[in-house]
């Protein structure tokens, strides 16, 4: 065990130098940072922060969302004894401003806008900040110095400060190492980090053990699934909402295989989620614990696996039923409540933690049965458990999600329909199946699609009471996605065959409203062309699945597999380019601008005939066309949209280019997004790409107008551009004509150049001119 | 030579609560650098009033800006082969309305 958590920093970083500590999703492209860089990063951040005068517990505000530079400013403060005070995104000024007052921080460490009139360094300005300071070695810090104040996500009340030591967050680490053990994984992480499961089990686990993180730039669970699928992802720790969200049908192709381990908690995980999961080969190992105790208290580990249990306790931490109250004591467990003496005390009886939560042992494992507060006492006095309601509630056909409260002693249920339901029929038969005094007493609809929740995918029980209390007019609800948008936006009843301008008066600024839901919630990208006042509901609803099927292209893994880039290599090396030298009699220009580039970048040449990509790739250096990767046209190679007789001959030919050119859809057809998503990836795997600008070959033999993609990729990928210029290939095989002529190809390269702050239409003309110039 | 003429009426109101992703949808950059819902529905009432002269426009091949004297005037992003146009916006109360008139090329 270490002293203090700088010292472990310290030695996990030493000890892992070369390895990928955090993979940074930033919008198209990853960045990887290395654990020798991450390290440099923190050192530097402390100088950052005797800079600004901030000194041995002073207190800073981290209020961003997660990303690497959340991490750096996190444990650069932990290893030079500043307080850090995480909080969440999505809280309110409100209780920003509440909370500093209660903590006086000295600076903000923010990712979006704020102004609170005390000095704000905003996460991308970071890197520039700490470029040219000198490192700052770890301070020493005593195991009982405070580390954080986790402001709680608090289910039932108002947030409170519960303050942590170095200790408290070393013991939960250290019980937590001895009874799980893991190789190094690839890591996602889905949760905030100013939750202490992400922190524990997302942040510090993983790095303990040499890991890496990525951390994804949204959580819609369609992006999720595609990261995880193309990252290689082999593990996550998350709360029982986020496994919901994921359930999808093919989940292990979706996924992929290699995902194997999904840690949870944060909230009690239903059976039946648990056993989907279980059933599909992942492994779920569910664990226990609560802010005041630094993360875990109980977990199952990867061996020892109880479905439904929370798992046995953890060496080093001790646990005893009161009541059917858990109490805990240990190292790990917080000392006070952040100026909240009285808090603090009503929590504490005899050394012992009250935690509030309700359960019981089977041999050694815990199972849960629900919150204290929620408890709901009936008029007969009996004792009831929400848990055990809404876990039939929500195993009934029609309902999406539920609740159970409490109403002066009787049990209401707040249900949300996931389609058109006779709800007292429904409440009748959950009423059979519970026992006499569980039995629900009276229903209410909720109006909205979803419950109000904490971060972590907790119902927010109090507000819930509230706006039931207040009763707001229900909205009619439907369970066809479809159609509960479009009524929502009209507020109006949908039938299949209504048409959305003249039957459910959709007018133009209605319509974009329409269209960015959709475009949200399924996400696809929608043309507003496509839809006019004639469309019907059914009508959308088959464009929105011909968009889908499009737009859900994904990542050829296959091509980028080593086995089939080295068929490929072999192939092109042996025959291909050998074929074309007999045609093409190629001499080059500029080799010198391009030889000392290292990571991958974007060729543009202009576009003249078939063999255009193999003679490119006879004049770049063997250590350059060993890594590179083609944009091409969907509609020919793909097939998208769909061709209306597909040839034997067609299917083979795209077969064949697929693997010897290595290419990928690129175009109009698979939508913007889904393109540059689809380039993005391709770059991260450290291929350099060829893109032909102009879009199609040419017909006279000059040079076209650039399409405006060209521009957007330049600016969004965060790569160099190299423009290319070809000559003489138009005479060799022009468009149209099957057998080559001999002649003489002369490819030019330009410098590469980085084009930044200018709008996607003049960098098209910027790439233009510096093609047609050379 | 041909004259094309289009119009829209917009209620202000509905701007007050519109999320910035359907702002974004319809709206360029420059354009919500004022967000009163005022400016807002004037915006929309002329650039609907263009996509209702040339129907295959986007929202976003249309950018509105304004001259010194605050007359409102038009780039489009795509070559309609037009000659001449005048564009004129107005709101009171709880209306914005525009109209707009293009001199195009061909018939």
């Amino acid at each position: 065990m270490y002293e203090n958590i700088a010292s472990l920093i310290k030695y996990i970083c030493t000890k892992n130098k070369k390895r990928i500590a955090i993979r940074n999703k930033q919008g198209y492209r990853t960045r990887n940072v290395t654990y020798a860089e991450l390290y440099d990063k923190i050192t530097k951040t402390s100088r950052l922060f005797e800079k600004l005068g901030i000194k041995k517990s002073d207190k800073i505000l981290i209020l961003g969302r997660n990303c690497v530079e959340w991490v750096i400013v996190f444990l650069s403060a932990v290893s030079q004894g500043i307080i850090a005070v995480p909080l969440d995104t999505s809280s309110d000024t409100a209780f920003i401003k509440k909370i500093i007052a209660q903590t006086k921080p000295k600076a903000i460490f923010a990712s979006k806008k704020i102004k609170l009139g005390i000095k704000t360094i905003y996460f991308d300005k970071l890197e520039n900040n700490i470029q040219d300071l000198i490192p700052k070695e770890v301070q020493k810090i005593a195991p009982k110095d405070t580390a954080e104040i986790l402001y709680t996500s608090g289910t039932t009340d108002i947030p409170k400060g519960v303050v942590l030591t170095n200790e408290n967050l070393l013991a939960s680490m250290d019980s937590l190492t001895r009874a799980v053990k893991l190789p190094c994984l690839k890591f996602i992480s889905v949760l905030p980090l100013s939750h202490i499961l992400e922190q524990v089990a997302g942040l510090l686990i993983p790095l303990y053990y040499g890991s890496s993180i990525l951390y994804p730039a949204t959580f819609r669970p369609a992006k999720l699934t595609e990261i995880i699928r193309n990252k290689n992802i082999n593990a996550v720790t998350c709360v029982p909402a986020i496994l919901e969200s994921l359930k999808q049908p093919n989940l292990n192709k979706n996924l992929g295989y290699q995902f194997f381990l999904i840690g949870i908690g944060g909230a009690k995980l239903d059976i039946d989620l648990e056993k989907y999961w279980k059933r599909r080969c992942k492994l779920v190992v569910q664990g226990y614990g609560l802010t005041e105790t630094a993360a875990l208290v109980t977990t199952n580990t990867l061996f020892r696996n109880k479905t439904g249990s929370v798992g046995a306790k953890l060496p080093g931490i001790e646990i005893k039923l009161d009541d059917n109250e858990i109490l805990v004591k240990g190292k790990n467990v917080f000392k006070a409540y952040y100026k909240n003496k009285e808090k603090t005390k009503q929590v504490f009886t005899n050394n012992w933690f009250r935690t509030g939560d309700l359960g019981v042992f089977k041999g050694q494992y815990l199972y849960l049965m629900g919150r204290k507060k929620d408890l709901i006492v009936t008029k007969a006095g009996e004792n009831v458990y929400p848990y055990d309601i809404e876990k039939v509630l929500n195993s009934m056909d029609g309902i999406k999600e539920s609740c159970v409260i409490d109403e002066n002693g009787t049990i209401k249920a707040v249900i949300i329909p996931s389609r058109r339901i006779e709800p007292e029929a429904v409440i009748k038969k959950v009423n059979l199946k519970l026992m006499p005094k569980q039995r629900i007493s009276a229903f209410e609809i909720w109006p909205q699609q979803s419950f109000p929740k904490t971060p972590v995918g907790k119902i927010k029980k109090y507000l819930v009471k509230k706006i039931i209390k207040e009763k707001k007019k229900p909205k009619l609800s439907y369970g066809n996605k479809l159609v509960q948008i479009v009524a929502d936006i009209t507020n109006k009843k949908p039938r299949p065959n209504s048409t959305l301008g003249y039957d459910l008066l959709l007018d133009s600024l209605k319509r974009v409203q329409l269209i960015t839901k959709i475009e949200d919630e399924f996400n696809i990208e929608i043309p507003e062309q496509k839809i006019s006042d004639s469309t019907t509901v059914k009508a959308l609803e088959d464009l929105i699945k011909k968009q889908e099927k499009i737009q859900k292209f994904r990542l050829e893994k296959w091509q980028l597999n080593p086995i089939v880039a080295s068929i490929r290599r072999i192939f092109q090396e042996m025959f291909f380019l050998r074929i074309i030298s007999i045609f093409c009699h190629v001499s080059c220009k500029g080799i010198e601008n391009i030889s000392a580039i290292k990571e991958p970048v974007i060729f543009m040449p202009n576009h003249q005939s078939a063999l255009d990509v193999p003679c490119l790739l006879r004049s770049l250096p063997f250590r350059m066309r060993k890594k590179i990767a083609c944009a091409a046209s969907p509609s020919r190679l793909y097939g998208i949209p769909p061709p209306k007789k597909a040839k034997l001959i067609r299917k083979l030919e795209s077969l064949f280019i697929r693997i010897f050119s290595n290419t990928y859809p690129f175009g109009n057809e698979i939508g913007i997004e889904r393109s540059l998503d689809l380039t993005g990836e391709v770059l991260d795997r450290g291929y350099s790409l060829f893109v032909f600008p102009e879009g199609r070959r040419t017909t006279d033999g000059k040079i076209d107008r650039f399409q405006t993609g060209a521009g957007f990729l330049a600016l969004n990928m965060n790569a160099k551009v190299v423009p290319v210029k070809m000559k003489g290939l138009f005479e060799i095989l022009p468009i149209g004509k099957f057998w080559p002529r001999i002649g003489k190809v002369s490819i030019t390269f330009g410098k590469p150049i980085e084009i930044k702050n200018v709008s996607y239409i003049e960098a098209t003309k910027i790439i233009e001119g510096k093609v047609k110039g050379l | 030579m041909k004259v094309k003429v289009g119009c829209d009426i917009v209620e202000i109101k509905r701007f007050n609560k519109l999320d910035s992703k359907t702002l974004n949808k319809i709206f360029h950059k420059n354009e919500l650098k004022n967000l009163k819902s005022e400016s807002l529905a004037g915006l929309f009432a002329a650039k609907e009033s263009c996509k209702k002269v040339f129907d295959d426009l986007d929202w976003h091949d249309i950018e509105i800006k304004k001259k010194r004297n605050s007359k409102p005037f038009l780039i489009l992003k795509k070559d309609r082969d037009v000659l001449n146009y005048d564009l004129s916006i107005s709101h009171d109360g709880e209306y914005a309305i525009a109209t707009v008139v293009f001199l195009t090329k061909k018939p």
